[in-house]
């Protein structure tokens, strides 16, 4: 039931988010070309009006993706569980769990997908173009350094694992949000917007006292000026986040499963 | 003969609203049950609740001896009075997905009906016709072997034709072994096909009995009796 | 075609109009007759409505069960005349209740009829 539940929340999503990806990579294309037009064929109005147009385009599919797959991922639960089609999801043979972990699941394919889109947009922008080959060298100079404070391993790992967070992170908060609005009866996208905020309140505490208790953990002697002390600082915080993280999306879990299990209130 | 449904003290409260009053009922199998109410008397709430979309505040509902829940959910086919079913699917993917979610969906019944309605499997729900929308509900719902068949106002919205087209698909899919609960308000249209009724007034039944009782004792259609209880 | 009001129980209307085929000869003596589920597809109407209606017409016994054969109608000639005589004889009090109630003697009424007969000759 699990597997099927994914496939198709994967199918309704995939068919929000389809334009967008497209977008991306047809205004990447669209933009390379014009870069190298401008500067095989010279500078003239012609040139600079398509390079204007290629990047704002770009823009504005890069702006797609990134809030599109939010927006995308929102909009469908709502519909799926409270809204019309809720009439159907909500009457399907499945336990609340693996409704939700199918949503959470189906929300990260969503996310990888924007990310992986997005990557590949780059790409097409800037493989072997010499301007960007600069970029990227100026990047790895600037890692080479770091690299000599922290192992790199260290630093890869905790940019992966975060990584992995945000591709679930939102989910946990969307199905909290949307499944306790439901309290306020009939102002449900209102109470959704309660919670929302509730949820931040809460995280922005739990956020200021694991920053202090991570401080804490800090030889405040050997901070002046030194930069292991730093990078420890910074993996220390990574940790305290993940970890505040963690209990988060855990609260919200079970929240949203208590409200779909006992709370439920199809209008 | 089996008891398909049951509730015991049953109750559900929208705010200071009750819409369902502590409510004991008890239906089984090879019946088709006529609930009937005016609006407001709680029969969406009551097929809500044994559908698994709304949870009581008290009391309890069994399907077949099972709580509400994924179990209950298999054994329920809920055919509601909106169009649930995601509107950009073709047909066909439809009686797939239903396929693949219902075990005891039974997809050569829904592809031969489907036929006899001359509907391509290739459009889009969204493209068809009202009418059309509803009948490919139906359809979808009355092609699953389930234990209840929870529909709600299944011919309200359609012309005359669509809806002996809806009563028979409805018949023509009875079982023995399953217990068929329609909503309305047109009793007339549906008095033929049913074989039990039940009043419900502010969420309580004030009547259940026989459609056959009905005529014999008060010598009249229950359309009429329904008129003369529920006088306004 | 069946045809039912909703205001008498509809196994009762489908004994009659069963019955009423039976004499008429839609459904000849020996006939198998449709199952249960092809009766209430075809009068639109609940298929334990039309079982009740096959039981009492089996006890009556205008219809017999043969195991794994099926239904089939009666090939006793007698009963089936019996049937008819007591249907006759239902709209001949029907009928002579509502001359009665036009102010009309019997003999009124003998003398209507042979003359309707005589006219459209029958």
């Amino acid at each position: 039931m699990l597997g099927k539940l994914i496939k198709y929340d994967v199918k309704a999503l995939s068919r929000y988010i389809f334009p967008a990806f497209i977008l991306s990579l047809v205004s990447a294309i669209f933009l390379r070309i014009n870069i190298l037009l401008r500067n095989n064929v010279g500078e003239n109005i012609f040139t600079n009006v398509m390079n204007g147009l290629s990047i704002v385009l770009f823009v504005v599919s890069v702006v797609a993706i990134s809030i599109g797959a939010y927006i995308a991922y929102i909009i469908y639960f709502y519909k799926s569980t409270l809204g019309d089609q809720g009439y159907f999801y909500m009457s399907l043979p499945a336990s609340a769990d693996e409704y939700l972990v199918s949503k959470i699941l189906s929300g990260a394919v969503l996310m990888l997908s924007a990310v992986l889109v997005s990557v590949l947009s780059l790409l097409i922008l800037g493989a072997f173009n010499p301007e960007f080959n600069d970029a990227f060298k100026g990047l790895y100079e600037i890692w080479k350094e770091i690299c000599k404070v922290t192992p790199g391993g260290k630093i890869i790992a905790t940019l992966v694992i975060n990584g992995v967070f945000s591709l679930f992170s939102t989910q946990f908060v969307v199905a909290f949000c949307i499944l306790s609005g439901q309290l306020l009866g009939k102002k449900k996208i209102l109470g959704a917007f309660l919670a929302y905020l509730v949820l931040q309140a809460i995280e922005g505490f739990f956020g200021q006292i694991t920053l202090l208790a991570t401080l804490g953990t800090i030889n405040v002697d050997s901070f002046a000026y030194n930069d292991v002390a730093f990078a420890q600082l910074f993996t220390r915080l990574s940790t305290g986040g993940l970890i505040v993280g963690t209990i988060m999306m855990a609260f919200e879990y079970f929240v949203a499963r208590f409200f779909l299990t006992k709370k439920l209130n199809l209008e | 003969m089996s008891v398909n449904l049951n509730t015991v003290a049953l109750t559900k409260r929208y705010g200071s609203e009750t819409a369902i009053d502590n409510l004991n009922l008890s239906l089984e199998s090879g019946q088709i049950v006529g609930l009937l109410g005016p609006n407001g008397s709680g029969k969406t709430t009551l097929i809500k609740m044994i559908s698994g979309l709304l949870t009581p505040n008290s009391g309890e509902i069994l399907v077949a001896d099972k709580k509400i829940g994924k179990e209950s959910k298999a054994l329920v086919s809920y055919l509601p009075e909106r169009c649930a079913l995601p509107d950009w699917m073709k047909i066909g993917e439809l009686v797939t997905m239903y396929k693949d979610f219902f075990n005891d969906f039974d997809e050569n019944r829904a592809y031969a009906m489907l036929k006899d309605l001359d509907l391509d499997l290739k459009k889009t729900f969204k493209a068809l016709s009202k009418g059309n929308r509803e009948k490919v509900q139906l359809i979808l719902c009355m092609s699953r072997n389930a234990k209840i068949y929870c529909l709600d106002e299944p011919i309200g919205g359609v012309d005359p034709a669509a809806r002996d087209y809806i009563l028979r698909t409805i018949l023509q899919n009875y079982c023995e072994d399953s217990t068929v609960i329609i909503s309305t308000h047109l009793i007339r249209d549906i008095e033929g096909v049913i074989d039990r009724v039940l009043f419900l007034k502010k969420g309580q039944v004030i009547l259940n009995t026989t459609v056959d009782e009905i005529r014999e004792e008060k010598k009249m259609s229950v359309d009429a009796l329904f008129r003369e209880v529920f006088a306004c | 075609m069946w045809e039912f009001t909703n205001d008498r129980p509809i196994y009762l209307q489908l004994i009659e109009q069963i019955k009423l085929r039976v004499i008429n000869g839609t459904y000849k003596p020996g006939d198998k007759v449709p199952s249960v589920r092809e009766i209430a597809m075809e009068a639109g109407v609940n298929p334990n409505t039309v079982q009740r209606a096959f039981l009492e017409l089996e006890r009556s016994g205008i219809l017999s069960t043969q195991r794994t054969l099926g239904r089939f109608v009666t090939d006793k000639e007698t009963d089936i005349q019996n049937n008819r005589d007591d249907m006759a004889k239902e709209q001949v009090e029907i009928f002579v209740g509502k001359m009665k109630e036009l102010g009309l003697s019997g003999e009124d009424v003998i003398r209507l009829v042979q003359a309707y007969l005589n006219e459209e000759g029958k």
